[in-house]
């Protein structure tokens, strides 16, 4: 039998002036099983909960409705009624006649009927609920703060020093956050450091507060009371245990970064800490990944490394740092390739660094070389196949490991194609005799005149593994009628011939034919020898895969380069070469390398006369003798595996031009560094691992927006160099490459150089260090993530990125302390200014990007800077632009008396436009007090930037499921009532993740989310609604559908019984899993399909 | 605007109503009298009696007859920069359009404009094109042009412009 209550609020007016009450009371009291109905003005007040009691008992009700707001504001307090008169709570349905039908509806006639359709639904239901019992779950009495500013910070001191454990996580090193960048705070003025830095320290100190720096949260499980938090760990390179703060590192750092604390103002090292009062007060490295030239090296040399030491003059250190990925400096400084300039950064700012040039510099540089360090000697034996780059890089590395290598050689002398293909003038003898010899001193046993016949013959002799490098070093020929006249040389042959100084004899007219490097070395090389040289290539110098730098000079030589057009025939007279006929080409389609294919033009011939052809098409490894041993491609190269370079004989390799075809020297060296890592681990008998790491890409802003071209070398007056051998680049001078260097962007941030490590006493630094994963528990959360400043960039018109003297409210604030770059000058550009404009809402208020709201704080912090400038240069003119003036707090208008009183002059107005006219600023704008265009004069700008939702709270957002109001702070339950709490159960918010406040609104409000937690963790308990999902175990038949659907994880799957389970603590009772099972085998309790039903009949019916 | 005291019970309370039923006046009661459109006009720096935020706040103020009798609402050049500028999303270009378009419905035309709608009403476009226009027209190698107005009489006739041009014939 039911005996219904009816209670019908008017909530002031706001539900009794669109809704007849009286009348829906008298339709109330006629429906089955209501046998009182009542209303009141107020039905949440004090007489209205006790109207309620009253008429429980005397009517002896069982089943209660409350028509009134919407259940999320007073369903808890009535709930608390009925339980208070002896009802079950839950006995009890509330119909939201207000947000559902007052302030929705005008006509009164037909809000009156609606509200009847809704109370009869309610009763409909209210007869069909079930009592329900809560539950109790015990809390875990720690708390997890996010975020270390000032609100971070309070709430973690004010729940510490009751007693309890507090996890204070802070994504960057030291906590502090946004307000330890300030200077002084208004209206009092306080010092900021002077205040928040002793609450920093007690932090530091404090034994109940485990503080987690330069950490994130990464994922959070759980439910009120028992969350289960992982953290990560970012690596700082710094043990932290060790490091006491000494900062001998920093002035050891050759690399400057632009320094974020200082809101971009001045550098710091990439060893920094965040600001001398950092807490903790510990150091750490700004490591970001591999930078692009470094990731673009075939050998992988740390380009950034050793390029920050020439910087700072160690160019001693910069060698040692380069040979230890490559054994050829001297070489690389002239003939490589580098693939790294292509790469590099600065190109898209102005030019990329001249980083072969650096190279060489230092490789010259080095009077006496440095002998290798002696490594321990091990027992086992390797021999390498040829000494050109390749092998000589593999002996090396081995050798550096302490095997014992031995590198036998065909010809006369050490070096292949770098003593034999290389022309004088490009990579002089002495040049690559250094870096030979260095290898040499390394403990690699080199044996000329050693032709190999029987690859295993040496495993028989006793070598564990062997590295054919052999090269390419045959010519590859044309197949033309005619190639076998005399006079028609091979270009491999030529350059040895010349290298070795034996003598060639070549004619007056030479013809080169072909477009790469080795052909461009024949024809300068043949230029020197006092002949007129043409090179005959049958594409455009687009396709030419000669280097430009070569071609360029060739041209400058006097060579002439006859593209599209390639050889037909050799004439010949008396068997020698007379001349050449030659065919016009055209450009076709793409072949399979991707250039344009050339195509002959019929009837093009033409004819050439020549008393020497120099044949420069292409070279291939003289593999024939290996065909027994190995696998052979049909282009004659070795066949490898591709990362191991294993021939698939055991313990042979292979690898440089031998594997590649004619390829780059640092090609070379990278196979042979790769072999020698491949042949430690065979014989270690361990996993080959190849290093993988990250490239960087959140590169460093340059630091200057300075252009400046790049330093190229000199080269030897062009008479000389067609007449002699001499090397024709003279290389930097010192002042040069200290020049150079300064240009590199560091866009890995640290250049691994390894100067901090020398000048660290503690051994505390530590670059292999990498994220760490820690679990905590607690049992509520305060997330205190923060803000950031609006974009200035955002406001084109306000010329932010054009002009440095328009500044931010921030760089004003660094300016301005003590602790900033000009230690409190106000400095800008190197001028004091004398007359500044303030404006106010930059980025707040503005529809046009998007915010709409005011940031509550830059009034005031506009006028503090205004007091503080006008302070420190009295004879400065300051004006403020403002719309509309906010000085709501205590103190706040008395403060902007004071300003004004001290002559800051406001003009009420918003500018148009920032522009410059000659030195001066002008700002643009209407004084809509006066109505007249002004043109404001100013050497500073300074915009009163707003607050913006802090990009990584977004983050933590999304692994809490906490929403965002409009403006995209995190949501608070209720605007008033619950400003500190949010929908999900014992999460709390603090400071402006929430909304733009000041500092005294954000420490009143870090004191109310701590108190708010505490008062949870004394409780000891917290109960569990009752409303969540039960299993109908027969009809479930466990296809996981409602795992997918549940947001929360609370369904799992008993892989026994093969049915799903539910975790009624995980379950939030939001009805999800019920909508989306396919055989209706889960129900959510209080909102049965029977209870809804019922309810949505009496509407219709 | 007239000289002395605004005697406010002579204002039009409802005009504001008026213009943000009008497209493009929608967003007038935004405003919040920055300046930002003032200081970006062109036509403002050159004509004093042009000024954007003062015209919108006359609007707002229920001024209806010197809003609409004036010429000012006529010179916006329609070049959009207080438009883009304007931190309130007020749309001040289309806000114009919206006061000349109830200007119009009222019988307050700008006579040069009108004169320029009975020469759209004749040719069919702004001008006429006469022989010179048209040769240099055959010289690009384009077709010559009629100065035809059918298609024109017919839109003005069916949205009611012919009526206000009778209107202010009538008036000369």
């Amino acid at each position: 039998m039911q005996r219904i209550g009816v209670f019908i609020c008017h909530c002031g007016i706001n539900i009794s002036s669109t809704v007849d009450v009286e009348d829906v009371i008298h339709y109330v009291r006629q429906l089955p099983g209501v046998v009182t109905a009542e209303d009141y003005t107020y039905m949440c007040s004090d007489p209205g909960q006790e109207l309620i009691r009253e008429h429980i008992k005397k009517f002896n009700l069982n089943k209660v409705i409350v028509a009134s707001c919407s259940p999320a504001m007073h369903e808890v307090t009535f709930r608390e009624v009925v339980k208070s008169a002896g009802l079950n709570p839950f006995c009890f349905e509330m119909a939201n006649i207000r947000e559902q039908c007052s302030w929705v509806h005008l006509d009164k006639n037909r809000a009156t009927d609606k509200a009847k359709a809704i109370l009869s639904a309610a009763v409909s239901r209210v007869g069909l609920l079930e009592p329900l019992e809560e539950k109790t779950v015990s809390v875990t009495p720690s708390v997890l703060i996010i975020g270390a500013g000032i609100a971070g910070i309070q709430a973690s001191l004010d729940i510490a020093n009751a007693g309890y454990k507090v996890y204070l996580v802070e994504k960057e090193p030291s906590i502090g956050g946004r307000m330890s960048q300030l200077d002084k705070t208004f209206p009092t003025l306080d010092c900021s450091a002077c205040i928040l830095t002793p609450k920093m320290s007690e932090v530091g100190r404090h034994p109940n507060i485990e503080l987690l720096t330069y950490t994130e949260v990464a994922d959070i499980e759980g439910f009120v009371g028992n969350f289960k938090v992982k953290v990560k760990r970012k690596p700082t390179y710094v043990d932290w245990d060790k490091c006491n703060g000494c900062d001998d590192c920093t002035s050891s750092c050759p690399v400057d970064l632009p320094d974020e604390f200082n809101a971009g103002l001045g550098t710091r090292k990439a060893i920094y800490r965040l600001f001398p009062q950092a807490v903790p007060n510990k150091f750490l490295i700004d490591k970001r990944g591999k930078p692009p030239c470094t990731a673009a090296c075939p050998a992988g040399v740390n380009v950034q490394g050793y390029i920050a030491l020439i910087k700072i003059g160690k160019f001693k250190e910069a060698l040692e740092l380069e040979r230890r990925d490559n054994p050829f400096p001297s070489v690389c400084g002239r003939v490589c390739t580098h693939p790294c300039e292509i790469e590099c950064r600065r190109a898209e700012f102005d030019e990329p660094i001249s980083i072969a040039s650096l190279k060489r510099f230092i490789a010259d540089y080095e009077k006496e070389p440095e002998r290798p360090r002696n490594v321990e000697k091990r027992m086992e034996r390797i021999a390498i196949v040829g000494s050109g780059p390749s092998g000589l890089s593999c002996g090396y590395f081995l050798a550096l490991k302490g095997y014992n290598v031995t590198v036998f050689e065909a010809m006369e002398e050490p070096g292949g194609m770098l003593r034999y293909g290389i022309p004088r003038f490009r990579l002089p003898l002495d040049a690559l005799m250094r870096d030979i010899k260095y290898i040499e001193d390394s403990g690699v046993e080199i044996k000329t005149k050693s032709p190999i016949a029987d690859i295993s013959k040496l495993q028989k002799d006793g070598f564990d593994s062997v590295y054919v490098a052999i090269g390419a070093h045959q010519e590859i020929f044309t197949g033309i009628e005619g190639e076998n006249l005399e006079g028609v040389l091979s270009c491999i042959e030529f350059l040895r011939k010349v290298n070795s100084n034996e003598e060639v004899e070549i004619g007056k007219r030479v013809a080169v034919i072909g477009g790469g490097n080795a052909a461009l070395d024949a024809a300068r090389t043949s230029k020197r020898l006092g002949a007129d040289v043409t090179i005959l290539y049958r594409r455009t110098r687009y396709e030419m895969p000669a280097d430009a730098k070569e071609i360029d000079a060739a041209i400058e030589e006097g060579i002439k380069i006859e593209f599209l057009s390639q050889p037909v025939k050799f004439n010949g007279k008396d068997r020698k070469v007379s001349g050449i006929e030659l065919i016009r080409m055209k450009l076709g389609e793409l072949d399979a390398s991707g250039r344009r294919r050339p195509v002959p033009i019929p009837g093009s011939e033409f004819l050439q006369e020549v008393d020497n052809v120099i044949l420069a098409i292409g070279q291939s490894p003289d593999s024939d003798w290996l065909r027994k041993y190995l696998n052979i491609t049909k282009w004659g190269t070795i066949e490898v595996d591709g990362i191991s370079l294993n021939t698939g004989k055991t313990g042979i390799l292979a690898g440089g031009d031998a594997v590649r075809g004619p390829s780059t020297i640092v090609e070379a060296i990278s196979d042979g560094k790769k072999a020698a890592l491949a042949i430690d681990a065979y014989i270690n008998k361990k996993e080959l691992i190849v290093e993988k790491k990250a490239i960087a890409v959140d590169f460093p802003e340059p630091l200057s927006d300075e252009k400046k071209e790049r330093c190229l070398m000199d080269t030897i007056p062009l008479d000389e160099r067609i007449k002699s051998f001499r090397e024709v680049e003279t290389g930097f001078d010192e002042k040069k490459a200290l020049e150079e260097a300064k240009r590199c962007l560091n866009c890995g941030g640290c250049s691994a150089c390894e100067e901090c490590m020398k000048s660290c006493d503690r051994e505390a630094i530590n670059y292999e260090l990498a994220d760490e994963v820690e679990e905590l528990e607690c049992g509520a959360i305060i997330v205190a993530t923060g803000f950031d400043p609006f974009d200035a960039r955002i406001k084109k018109e306000y010329a932010y990125n054009e002009y440095n003297n328009v500044i931010t409210g921030l760089e004003l604030e660094r300016l301005l302390s003590a602790s900033g770059p000009t230690t409190g000058e106000i400095i800008i550009d190197g001028k004091t200014p004398k007359q500044i404009v303030f404006i106010h809402c930059v980025g707040s208020r503005d529809e046009s990007v998007g915010n709409e709201y005011c940031s509550r704080v830059c009034c005031m912090f506009i006028a503090k800077q205004a007091h503080l400038v006008k302070d420190k240069v009295p004879e400065v003119e300051v004006t403020v632009l403002y719309m509309d003036m906010r000085a709501f707090g205590k103190g706040y208008e008395e403060f902007y008396d004071r300003v004004r009183m001290e002559g800051v002059l406001y003009r009420r107005c918003n500018p148009s436009e920032i522009y410059r006219r000659g030195e001066k600023l002008i700002v643009k704008v209407e004084d809509t007090l006066l109505g007249e265009l002004v043109d404001i004069e100013a050497d500073v700008v300074v915009l009163g930037t707003g607050i913006v939702p802090r990009k990584e709270t977004e983050e933590i957002r999304k692994i809490l499921k906490l929403s965002k109001s409009q403006d995209g702070f995190l949501l608070e339950a209720h605007p008033k009532l619950r400003p500190v709490d949010t929908a999900l159960d014992g999460v709390f918010l603090a400071g402006c993740c929430q909304a733009p406040k000041d500092i005294p609104d954000t420490v009143a409000q870090a004191k109310g989310a701590s108190s708010s937690a505490m008062s949870m963790l004394t409780r000891g308990f917290v109960n569990i609604e009752p409303v969540v999902s039960t299993l109908d175990e027969v009809a479930c038949s466990g296809c996981g559908t409602c795992e997918v659907s549940c947001e929360y994880g609370a369904l799992t799957l008993d892989t026994v019984k093969k049915i799903m389970v539910v975790n009624e603590v995980l379950c939030k009772g939001c009805g999800a899993c019920a909508s989306a099972c396919p055989s209706n085998a889960i129900i959510l309790k209080h909102y049965t399909p029977k209870q809804l039903l019922s309810q949505i009949e009496a509407i219709l019916y | 605007m007239g000289e002395g005291t605004i005697i406010v019970k002579e204002l039009d309370s409802g005009f504001k109503y008026r213009v943000t039923e009008e497209p493009g006046g929608e967003h007038l009661m935004r405003c919040y009298a920055c300046g930002t459109c003032t200081a970006s006009c062109p036509v403002r720096a050159i004509e004093e009696s042009f000024n954007p935020r003062k015209i919108i706040r006359m609007t707002i103020l229920g001024m209806k007859d010197e809003v609409l009798n004036s010429d000012f609402v006529w010179l916006c050049s329609t070049c959009y920069a207080c438009q883009e500028r304007c931190p309130q999303d007020v749309v001040i270009t289309e806000l114009m359009n919206a006061l000349k378009n109830i200007a119009v419905k009222e019988g307050i035309v700008h006579p040069g404009i009108a004169s320029q709608a009975q020469e759209i009403l004749k040719f069919g476009r702004v001008y006429e094109i006469d022989d010179f226009a048209n040769k240099k027209r055959e010289k690009l190698g384009l077709p010559s042009l009629k100065s035809d107005s059918k298609e024109v009489e017919t839109i003005f006739k069916s949205t009611g412009i012919d009526k206000y041009i009778a209107k202010l014939e009538e008036e000369k």
